[in-house]
């Protein structure tokens, strides 16, 4: 029987106790949906008492699944104003897994500003220790020190000075299996803050000295069906770019087809995008000594991650992804792949978004306050967020508030969450994922890059963001979405291997089920919270400013994307 | 709005334009073409006259006269093993849509292996095969003109397609001289699939000005000649403004593509075991009256090809409701039957919608309906 833990920071205890009866079979986003709507207002003060850090593992944890441990973190997002799922991996699902713990609940606020950690130790004792000594302590200074206190092996979920600030910019960061570096970010939404707020600093997790033993209905089934559908995973990995490179392998091909963002949206080509490509990005790695297909948790056989080094053989940073490269390179008209990489370092140490921050950084670029391209005038930038100036803290509420400040005309946000590395004239099912989606301007929530007939075209893009929408909320209940497309063919072993854990059918239905729920459940929870019809809208510049790359605008209509979760 | 139109086979028009296929296929380079109709081509003699034609230019044929309706890909697979074994570089296929659907998932398995259910979807990534001459006898499923072909899938009891290069005609002969003795019966159901077609593709998400243009002149002949051509089978003059409609429909909706109506039809179809045609047709004036809501241009432009001119004020409800009439009464002329005359049960009719919604043609839709709407659409449309 899993167990949750219950913090709270009013009356600084935890407690354990066995997991909620309706919360036992779900997991990630889909637990997080069904915890919230019966437990955090959703009217409540993001930053106030009644608001919660949910922290969960996934539906398979504690099994062979491969990347069955992902993390999950929910809450009432600061920046969007609506719930918020923020997943990630690491090696920190694993641990909690290990020691038996499917959810940590993190309550109320301190009476008197302080700053804790939750120590969950090798004996699967857990207590609030006292981080004072840690205020302002970032990331990768923090994540050593635990190390030192509490072995190599234990897992960190840590908050740098930007969660301490509040920042609606502000990421939680994970340990990365094996290397430990703090690099591994559940960032989008601002939840770092919310801890923040509540004066937890961290979740450190040892391992454990007894590993806890899942209990399955019929083990010997769920162990088959495991390995078969390890196995096709591993099939597919082989040949998929992800795997081969790592998630910047993307460029090449939105650099060709207009949907990677350039110059803060513009729609424009950028000439220059293979420099920031596949090819150049191996190139740095291999000259800098750096790698690839290292996998960020343990049994993962996709391997994606990275540790990418300066050409004098330096650690700059790792889990260097395509969001990152198209968001501080391209589309701040850059296209130096080490300054990107320092800029990713600097992020993940001060524990903000790369996403919020390279859209908030552009947005500066737009309206003028710094130049295209002017990589020293992004850092020093960068330095003032890092060190709480005035303009660092304007940037720390995201690219929205930046972007109204400094009268910018273009801001690229949805539910005041900023986009992703693609641009919705040219992507329009991602166009309307980001405008539908209960999380805000959110790529992984449905990403429909070549699912349609026509990317920048507008038919079959509602019935690709549709259904994704829904897959994707099952599939971060379970597993990574890059081993999650490779079960693709084989989907209905998913429905067996739930039966074999929980008991039950085991027909496909009941995981389609999950992710139509979870969907409906978290717009439920929008609109309870005030969201409505103009808050799943794109800002006006995607509907009139057409593309030059493609000749495309954003020419979805409302009726579209009215009926889009009509079930 | 950017849209396109890129899916075009070169046609030969026109009476007597079948007696060209020995010659064509020779210039195609063919020297070993299979063959492949039904038995009831053999039956009238077409089938051994096209057969004939093509020996006398030299060209050696192997036949496959065993041509199922709704071609199921167990039998796809073992004409495209015989097929590959016999070295062919050629198909002809003579027919209405399941011996030129047959021909086109040989054609895909001629270089890439079975089974075709892999290959469902649009695909432009598979090994090409062989040139492919197509002269339909029906009028009809287009499919001489269309880059797709429906498959029944035996495992999954659905029918899919495969779309694709692979499924693109080299050279279609359209010749009315084919179509003179088609029965009644078989003459209002091929009539009224190429009408949905046309009015399907215009209101669909891929529509284009080239596809519209294309539909419309099709309704106009369709609305004009198919009561004709299935009163008077012999005359001519209906035969071939059908057979050109079917085309223009074909090439109209290969491009603009197909949705709800044919969505619904394959799993009727499926379910039911009815004619492709005329289960795209029971439910069309539901669908295109609920298409009306965002694409009720278009349907006005519908009802205007049926010789209805729409009023300037007029709601989307007065123009979709219109629309439905019209088809409605059009269908009645050429005694198409509904669901309720064709003897189905009401019940197990309304049980099909989620089965609909997981066709791929729902992604064309103009916009997203739920099952519970699909449902009430076949309640309406039962008895109607």
């Amino acid at each position: 029987m899993w167990s949750k833990l219950t913090v709270n920071m009013k009356k600084l205890t935890v407690t354990k106790d066995k997991i909620e009866e309706d919360l036992a079979e779900l997991g990630g986003r889909s637990l997080i949906a069904q915890y919230m709507i019966k437990r955090i207002p959703p009217q409540c003060d993001p930053l106030g008492s009644q608001n919660r850090v949910v922290i969960c593992t996934g539906i398979f944890a504690g099994t062979k699944l491969t990347t069955a441990h992902r993390l999950s973190i929910g809450s009432k997002s600061p920046l969007t104003g609506g719930i918020k799922e923020s997943n990630s991996g690491g090696n920190a699902a694993y641990q909690m897994a290990s020691q038996g713990i499917k959810m940590i609940e993190v309550l109320d606020v301190p009476e008197e500003s302080g700053l804790w950690i939750l120590h969950i130790g090798a004996d699967g004792n857990a207590t609030l220790k006292d981080a004072a000594i840690y205020k302002g302590v970032n990331n990768y200074e923090f994540a050593e020190a635990m190390k030192e206190a509490y072995g190599d092996a234990c897992a960190v979920i840590s908050i740098g000075c930007a969660g301490e600030r509040l920042y609606k910019n502000a990421s939680i960061q994970i340990t990365e299996f094996k290397s430990g570096h703090p690099s591994r970010a559940a960032a989008r939404g601002g939840i770092a803050a919310v801890l923040g707020s509540k004066g937890l600093k961290a979740v450190v997790i040892e391992e454990p000295g007894e590993k806890f033993k899942v209990t399955y209905v019929d083990e010997a089934k769920f162990k088959e069906v495991c390995i078969q559908l390890n196995k096709v995973i591993a099939e597919g990995a082989k040949t998929d770019p992800f795997s081969i490179v790592g998630t910047a392998a993307t460029t090449d091909i939105s650099g060709a087809s207009g949907i990677l963002p350039v110059d803060n949206f513009s729609g424009k080509f950028f000439s220059d995008y293979e420099k920031v490509g596949a090819q150049a990005f191996l190139d740095k790695l291999k000259s800098g000594g750096g790698r690839n297909k290292i996998p960020c948790q343990p049994g993962c056989v996709v391997h994606c991650s990275n540790c990418y080094n300066d050409p004098n053989g330096n650690y700059i940073t790792s889990g260097f992804e395509y969001e990152t490269i198209a968001l501080f390179g391209p589309n701040c008209h850059i296209s130096d792949l080490d300054a990107i990489a320092r800029m990713d370092r600097l992020c993940d140490d001060i524990g903000v978004d790369t996403m919020e921050t390279a859209n908030s950084i552009a947005v500066c670029m737009d309206a003028g306050k710094i130049e295209w391209g002017d990589v020293p005038a992004v850092m020093g930038l960068l330095n003032e967020l890092k060190e709480g100036t005035e303009f660092g803290n304007l940037l720390g509420q995201g690219c929205e508030a930046v972007g109204l400040h400094l009268g910018c005309k273009r801001i690229p946000v949805v539910k005041h969450q900023s986009m992703a590395g693609y641009d919705p004239r040219n992507t329009k099912g991602t166009g309307i994922t980001y405008a539908t989606s209960p999380m805000g301007a959110d790529h992984t929530a449905g990403l429909t890059m070549g699912r349609a007939f026509d990317d920048a075209g507008r038919t079959g893009q509602a019935y690709a963001s549709n259904k994704l929408q829904v897959a994707m909320c099952f599939a971060d209940s379970m597993m990574c979405l890059f081993a999650f497309v490779h079960a693709v063919p084989v989907l209905p072993l998913l429905g067996e291997l739930m039966a074999a854990l929980y008991g039950g059918t085991s027909e496909f239905t009941r995981v389609a089920t999950i992710g139509v729920t979870t969907l409906l459940t978290e717009r439920r929870y929008n609109q309870m919270a005030g969201m409505t019809t103009k808050d799943d809208r794109l800002p006006e510049f995607f509907y009139t400013d057409i593309s030059p790359a493609t000749g495309s605008v954003f020419d979805i209509n409302d009726l579209e994307l009215e009926v889009l979760f009509d079930f | 709005m950017i849209t396109n139109y890129d899916v075009f086979v070169p046609a030969l028009m026109g009476s007597g334009a079948s007696l060209r296929v020995g010659m064509k296929t020779r210039e195609l380079g063919c020297r070993k073409v299979l063959v492949v109709h039904d038995q009831g081509l053999k039956d009238v003699g077409i089938a051994d006259t096209i057969i004939e034609n093509i020996q006398a230019a030299g060209i050696e044929t192997v036949v496959f006269g065993n041509v199922l309706a709704d071609p199921p890909d167990i039998l796809v697979e073992k004409v495209a093993k015989l097929a590959r074994n016999e070295k062919i570089d050629g198909i002809v296929a003579v027919g209405g849509g399941s011996a030129i659907d047959t021909a086109k998932g040989i054609n895909t398995l001629i270089n890439n292996p079975p089974p075709i259910l892999q290959y469902f979807g649009y695909r432009t990534d598979l090994k090409p095969g062989v040139p492919m001459v197509f002269i339909p006898t029906t009028s009809g499923t287009g499919s001489e003109v269309t880059s797709m072909a429906v498959i029944s899938c035996t495992s999954r009891g659905n029918k899919d397609s495969v779309m694709g290069p692979h499924c693109i005609g080299t050279l279609a002969l359209v010749d009315p001289d084919l179509t003179l003795g088609l029965p009644a019966k078989m003459t209002a159901a091929t009539g009224i699939d190429a009408l949905a077609h046309a009015v399907e593709c215009m209101t669909g998400g891929q529509a284009n000005p080239l596809s519209d243009a294309l539909a419309k002149e099709a309704i106009r002949d369709i609305v004009k000649w198919l009561p004709i051509a299935y009163k008077d089978g012999s005359n001519l003059e209906a035969r071939e403004k059908m057979i050109n409609a079917s085309m223009f429909a074909g090439m109209a909706f290969s491009n603009a593509l197909v949705h709800l109506g044919h969505s619904i039809g394959h799993s009727l179809g499926a379910i039911f075991h009815i004619p492709h045609g005329l289960a795209c047709a029971l439910v069309l004036p539901e669908v295109i009256e609920y298409s009306a809501k965002s694409e009720w241009k278009k349907v006005a432009m519908i009802c205007e090809c049926f010789g209805e001119k729409v009023q300037e004020d007029a709601t989307w409800e007065e123009i979709g409701a219109l629309a439905n009439k019209l088809l409605r009464k059009f269908m009645q002329s050429v005694d198409i039957p509904n669901m309720k005359e064709l003897g189905l049960d009401l019940e197990k009719v309304i049980a099909i919608a989620p089965m609909v919604t997981g066709d791929a043609g729902f992604a064309i839709a103009p916009y997203r309906i739920t099952a519970a709407k699909v449902a009430s659409m076949l309640q309406t449309a039962f008895d109607a």
